[in-house]
């Protein structure tokens, strides 16, 4: 019987990564998923084209067009590309100690905090190839719909610069929202090592996050106490309902219907709210991987 | 200096809470050698790879994989090691194809043509575009060892390798592993299949309650019984006797008039002379070959 030749052996955090996107790329939920969010983004678009203040405007006041269009692309985008990273960073490291499978990978050299590493790493690179087409497809509803409503793209160009800052920071909040939400469930999936209990957990932190901001809102009006509204400022999820605001200084419909904190952060603080979340979670999923035996 | 064994185990322990599951294990693997690791359920085997694999720290000892000491060399020696620890670890939604590809990526990809080459050594070249979950026990067990070789491991560890495989696999896997252990690669399997590890391995470990219980090759372990039959005359009275020794506990009784026994010291004239100085003559002592089935019964289940 012929023996098959050695192949190189190494295991290194770039390996891990196409590892993880190769495992990504087999996993149908996370582009059926992409794909409900993309059909949304359409039906948002074309919902779109029946608004008459956007009609009205497009044509000589295209600020306010995009100002009336773009919070609720953007809200589609966070809410359906943060439940895509919550499930796919969760999926991905609940899946190896569900299944056993941690134990060939570790037990093959791969460090396990390089592990949750390339796991984030993967999801994130996943979540910036969704952010590209969704921007893509949103730039093309939205051209799409100034040809509807003034039958060329001059509207495009009429834009003002601030217009241009609004687009890039609406694509920065999205991209910040999508990475806290990555971190969300992979650290929870890492401390809890479990698929199911990864998955549960990370879809209901959200909810709970955000009916915590309700309870604390609740208990400051009746005692009208400074550490409901501190404890609600530093809640992650009310805290991203506010990013679009916080980041580009202006209200938007759609994330002032979700709760938000009692205290008005600025910038700065609010980002620092976000990235505490981001770091805290990855740093729990690394100090969860490390330390102690894997049973499982 | 001696060539750095392939697995060495110094005084290794592996405690959970005040549980001790391995104590004060040492043994040696040398390069090339196919190793067989044996113990009832519980012995210790399955936590004993694990500190092998880096999956679980040692509480004492050392333990060196390839030379280097584990878990702190872990990194650049465990890509070298093909594990197939417990039931074989594999993704059902994937293809074994697929399944080989993923974990190929991991060490930093393989091509596709030793993919299916792999999977034509498992037998498996037929079914490898097939999900993993419409596999049956023996396939998985078959593509967990391809998973195992996939970079041609120096050391192949592996636990239960026949688990599932009908008597054609299991003969395959038997080659292979010879194959494989000719070529310069080191076997360690842990399997309750006595049989087929005497078939295949040049010695054993067996563990009782996670201390070495023997060592050695498997010669010597069936020979190594310390039971005689003796024939003697007043059969019944020997044995009342014998049974009344702190020794001779398992005494029973043997065919046409003998008695098997344990020897207080393991050695026949020790015996004979006990029986002489109790009034009973012996008219033949012969020693008890056992096959490695009841070596091993013997040897795990006396504390029992």
């Amino acid at each position: 019987m012929p023996l098959p030749d050695a192949a190189p052996a190494r295991a290194g955090l770039k390996a891990a990564v196409f590892a993880e996107l190769a495992k990504l790329r087999r996993q149908r939920p996370t582009w059926i998923l992409a794909g409900a969010v993309y059909l949304l983004l359409g039906l948002v678009l074309f919902a779109l084209t029946q608004d008459p203040l956007v009609a009205s405007t497009i044509g000589q006041r295209p600020l306010t067009a995009l100002e009336q269009m773009l919070p609720s692309v953007q809200f589609v985008f966070s809410a359906g590309v943060g439940l895509i990273m919550l499930t796919t960073g969760s999926r991905l490291v609940g899946i190896e100690y569900s299944l056993g499978t941690i134990r060939i990978i570790v037990g093959r050299g791969t460090g396990r905090a390089q592990l949750v590493l390339a796991k984030l790493l993967a999801t994130l690179l996943t979540g910036a190839g969704l952010l590209l087409g969704y921007c893509l497809l949103a730039s093309l509803g939205l051209s799409l719909i100034a040809l509807h409503f003034t039958g060329s793209l001059a509207p495009m160009g009429r834009l003002p610069m601030v217009g241009w800052r609004d687009l890039v920071l609406a694509v920065a909040s999205c991209a910040i929202s999508a990475t806290a939400c990555a971190a969300v469930g992979v650290g929870l999936a890492a401390a809890t090592r479990s698929l199911t209990a990864g998955i549960v957990l990370s879809i209901l932190f959200f909810p709970l996050d955000n009916a915590l901001a309700l309870a604390f809102r609740g208990l400051f009006q009746l005692n009208h106490l400074h550490l409901w509204q501190a404890l609600s400022a530093a809640l992650l999820g009310p805290t991203l309902n506010r990013l679009p605001e916080v980041l580009a200084g202006q209200g938007a419909a759609v994330s002032q219907a979700l709760p938000q904190p009692l205290l008005q952060l600025p910038q700065l603080a609010a980002l620092g709210v976000v990235a505490a979340w981001t770091v805290g979670l990855l740093a729990l999923a690394l100090l969860t991987s490390v330390r102690g035996d894997i049973l499982d | 200096m001696s060539p750095a064994a392939a697995l060495e185990l110094r005084s290794l322990c592996k405690r959970f809470g005040p549980k001790e599951v391995v104590t004060d294990l040492s043994f040696r693997v040398e390069p090339g050698e196919v190793f067989g690791f044996l113990g009832p359920n519980g012995a210790g085997k399955t936590t004993t790879m694990r500190m092998v694999l880096g999956l679980i720290r040692p509480s004492a000892g050392k333990l060196l994989v390839l030379g280097e000491e584990m878990p702190a060399g872990g990194r650049r020696v465990l890509p070298q090691v093909g594990p197939l620890v417990e039931t074989p670890a594999l993704y059902p939604n994937l293809s074994g194809r697929d399944n080989l590809a993923v974990f190929g990526a991991e060490l930093g990809g393989v091509p596709w043509s030793r993919v299916d080459e792999l999977l034509a050594l498992v037998g498996l070249g037929d079914r490898g575009r097939d999900r993993v979950a419409r596999y049956s026990l023996g396939m998985r067990q078959r593509l967990g060892l391809a998973v195992a070789l996939l970079h041609r491991p120096r050391l192949l560890l592996l636990d239960e390798p026949a688990n599932g495989l009908d008597p054609a696999g299991i003969r395959e896997i038997r080659s292979l592993l010879r194959n494989l252990s000719s070529a310069g690669t080191t076997v360690f399997i842990s399997s309750h299949v006595l049989g087929e590890v005497e078939r295949v391995c040049d010695r054993v470990a067996i563990l009782r309650r996670g201390r070495l219980a023997y060592l050695g090759d498997l010669s010597s372990l069936r020979a190594s019984t310390g039971t005689f039959l003796v024939r003697i005359e007043r059969a019944d009275e020997a044995l009342q006797w014998l049974r009344a020794q702190p020794w001779g506990g398992s005494a029973q009784a043997g065919p046409d008039g003998t008695v098997e026994v344990l020897s207080p010291t393991g050695r026949g004239r020790d015996l004979n002379r006990a029986l002489m100085g109790a009034g009973f003559f012996a008219d033949s002592l012969v020693p008890c070959e056992r096959d490695l089935e009841e070596a091993f019964l013997q040897l795990t289940e006396e504390e029992r």
